[in-house]
């Protein structure tokens, strides 16, 4: 099965920084409240977990590294690339970001 | 810049034009001498066949050639154009990482994302013209100034890191406009 999480719509339009101590919509609150807890879900489940990127005004660098960059850190970047996925038709580069920038290299 | 350029191609142009007719006359001079033709008041139809056949070709031959430089001018004048955009839009990010007011987030994600597009818009301006390695080339150099410009976390941004990758990125479009110029 597929899990879809629309981040505009479900978490915020204006994405923060990195941590909650600096503004609201962090990558850090991302990912402890809504990230890391779909990506268990799924696994255990064996679903893939799809996020539509789309609607936001973008995704700040920190913001990525922090939420999408950290369960990569924590969990491996071969087990979240089994599970985790993106739909796009505004931000295919943040996604190539994402692929390049971040997982690649915490490989 | 565009007009210099105009002119050159007029230039070569009428140069070739006139090399044409010089090269028909050769002939026709050469022709003579070698076979000892003779001249004669008289115009047969097979003279009048010869000039306008020989004025069709050399005119469509003239109007193809102008057409295709045309459009390869109007091309590189629209790229140019759009390296113009790039660095005024560059030149925003780094203005707003120096200022680093309230709204800062926000501003520079939408000025990050007028960037990708004005990228996406030059590469499909120039893909006939561009290499693969040229295309992932730039996208690096976007990548890597997204990623110093955007990046919110303890330390402020730095702006001479921003102004460098930004820099890195309008001499590799600069680089690739310059290439396609060579073609």
């Amino acid at each position: 099965m597929e899990i879809i999480y629309n981040v505009a719509e479900n978490y915020g339009k204006i994405l923060g920084g990195r941590w909650r101590r600096l503004g609201p919509k962090s990558g850090e609150d991302f990912y402890e409240s809504v990230l890391e807890p779909a990506f268990k879900k799924a696994k255990e489940n064996n679903d893939s977990l799809k996020f539509m990127l789309d609607g936001t005004t973008g995704y700040p660098s920190s913001f990525l590294d922090q939420s999408f960059g950290e369960l990569a850190r924590n969990y491996g970047v071969d087990e979240v690339r089994k599970v985790v996925t993106f739909e796009t038709k505004v931000f295919q580069w943040v996604v190539d970001y994402i692929n390049r920038q971040i997982w690649d290299k915490s490989e | 810049m565009g007009q210099v350029r105009i002119e050159k191609t007029v230039l070569w142009e009428i140069i070739g034009f006139t090399a044409v007719v010089f090269s028909i006359l050769g002939f026709i001079g050469a022709k003579v001498v070698r076979f000892g033709l003779t001249y004669s008041k008289d115009i047969s139809i097979a003279d009048i066949l010869n000039i306008i056949i020989t004025s069709v070709v050399t005119l469509t031959a003239a109007w193809y050639l102008s057409k295709k430089l045309s459009e390869d001018r109007f091309t590189k004048e629209i790229a140019i154009s759009d390296l113009k955009e790039i660095e005024q839009n560059v030149a925003e990010i780094i203005h707003k990482v120096q200022v680093n007011d309230q709204n800062l987030v926000n501003d520079l994600m939408m000025l990050i994302n007028h960037l990708q597009q004005l990228l996406l818009r030059f590469d499909r301006t120039c893909k006939f013209e561009r290499d693969e390695q040229s295309v992932n080339r730039i996208n690096n150099r976007f990548l890597a100034l997204y990623g110093c410009a955007t990046n919110f976390g303890d330390d402020p941004i730095d702006p001479q890191f921003v102004i460098q990758n930004g820099n890195d990125l309008i001499v590799e479009i600069r680089d690739t406009i310059s290439n396609i110029n060579k073609l």
